[in-house]
């Protein structure tokens, strides 16, 4: 009988996994973690295959999120992301990614705490350059965006309502969208739910810590993406504050409870307090003036005519659908895990129906 | 008669409503330009185009706030206050936010 080496117990591992691996290409499924698989926090973390807050990535975005958070704060570890199997970014799940990986970056004492490594597709990887990951982490990457589904990614952040940047920004976006698409942008229609997202985001994100007990960053509260691709303007801010959930418990607590009824039917939770303030405005200050800047979002899309607006805050999400300049379709579900922050994202198309 | 436009004289982004959460506020533009003059008794024309677009707080700070903070009687303000702009629904919508500022005081 054959000796059963330590080399030999590796060269079986070997053929297994090589066997493993080319029975999921010849079934045509993807090599990469489980889609609801636990993410073990290590010295290198497996990036997801898409990186999206849809039902069932986002799941495994967060799980992939948590794990990089518990190495580089918690264990105080070095930690490299394998990019390598990523083939796409969308909009929601990138702002997620940009924003988590700059607090993590910001909150750690270590000196490089996170390394990429690259992905294997080109246009991920122009991605990742685009919006400046690499740029968070420190690291090089001699690709050089140039797909026109790539170049018009942007991102910025900030930590006031102070609009030069921001504004900038849009305009640029703006104007590139409008010279090349019939539909035009109504730049102060978009002005007017961005500028009030951020608004809203430094008056009330933070007033109270998330469920991780993270409480805010001094010099970022905002993390806002913008996006020309398919012949669609998207723009999206995100934060990684408490949610709407506890400040529209703070600032309309009669409403609320009257909402309540719902949630005991089994409606979630996070989802009531957005459709809450959305109607009702949000407001930390219960003034009367106050809290009309989420009904704002909403503006965008009447302005444009058409369009979706998503919110996605905590476990939650709630979509916004116009046409021809009235609503025509909400729908809301759970994400099946806490993000630990609010996204509100608008796709406006510059195409004419 | 004090000419403000707030494009050339103010910020292109006007944003946010107080002045520390942003130096485009709705709060600092009232305290820089219609306070000063409007405690006065003096007329202001605030001009409203070139600028990017404009937001609800920044509307309702630097307007409804003025009515909030100086407590000028409606009809002073009525004369002394005039707005132009190329979208009546600015207009519009400051006047709105300064009724709103009035019915909150009574």
């Amino acid at each position: 009988m054959k000796i059963c080496t330590p080399y030999l117990v590796m060269r079986n591992r070997r053929i297994a996994r090589y066997r493993a691996a080319s029975k999921l290409r010849k079934q045509g499924k993807r090599r990469g973690p489980q889609i609801s698989g636990y993410v073990r926090p290590g010295d290198e973390i497996i990036a997801p295959v898409i990186i999206n807050l849809a039902r069932p990535q986002g799941v495994q975005l967060v799980k992939f999120l948590r794990a990089v958070a518990k190495t580089v704060l918690v264990l105080k570890t070095q930690t490299r992301l394998n990019f390598r199997d990523t083939e796409s970014l969308h909009v929601a799940g990138a702002i997620l990614l940009f924003a988590e990986l700059d607090r993590i970056i910001k909150l750690s004492d270590l000196q490089k705490p996170i390394t990429i490594i690259e992905p294997r597709q080109r246009r991920p990887r122009e991605v990742l350059k685009q919006i400046e990951i690499f740029q968070l982490t420190g690291d090089k990457s001699d690709v050089v965006p140039e797909r026109e589904d790539v170049v018009f990614w942007k991102t910025t952040k900030g930590s006031t309502q102070t609009g030069d940047v921001l504004g900038s920004i849009l305009e640029c976006v703006a104007e590139r969208a409008n010279r090349d698409n019939i539909k035009q942008i109504e730049l102060s229609g978009i002005w007017r739910g961005v500028s009030e997202a951020v608004a809203n985001t430094v008056d009330h994100a933070y007033d109270k810590p998330r469920s991780d007990g993270f409480a805010g960053l001094e010099d970022t509260k905002w993390w806002m993406f913008t996006q020309i691709r398919n012949h669609s303007f998207t723009a999206a801010v995100c934060d990684l504050g408490c949610g709407y959930r506890a400040t529209v418990n703070l600032t309309i607590p009669e409403v609320f409870r009257a909402k309540w009824a719902q949630i005991l039917t089994g409606k979630n939770q996070d989802v009531v307090a957005v459709q809450t303030a959305m109607e009702y405005g949000r407001s930390g200050t219960h003034e009367t003036h106050r809290g009309k800047g989420s009904r704002d979002a909403l503006s965008v899309l009447k302005k444009h005519g058409t369009g979706t607006l998503h919110v996605l805050s905590n476990t939650g999400w709630v979509k916004y659908e116009y046409a021809n300049g009235i609503e025509v379709r909400t729908e809301s579900d759970g994400i099946g895990i806490d993000i630990r922050g609010t996204i509100i994202w608008w796709t406006l198309p510059l195409k004419e129906e | 008669m004090i000419t403000v436009n707030i494009a050339k004289d103010f910020t292109r982004y006007p944003s946010g409503r107080l002045k520390k959460n942003g130096a485009t506020s709705g709060e600092g533009f009232r305290e820089l330009f219609l306070e000063p003059a409007l405690s006065k008794g003096e007329k202001v024309l605030v001009e409203f185009d070139g600028t990017i677009g404009y937001g609800s707080s920044f509307l309702d700070e630097a307007f409804g706030g003025l009515v909030r903070k100086l407590r000028i009687p409606q009809s002073e303000l009525n004369e002394n206050l005039l707005l132009k702009s190329s979208d009546p629904s600015i207009e519009e919508e400051v006047r709105q936010y300064i009724e709103d500022a009035y019915k909150s005081l009574k």
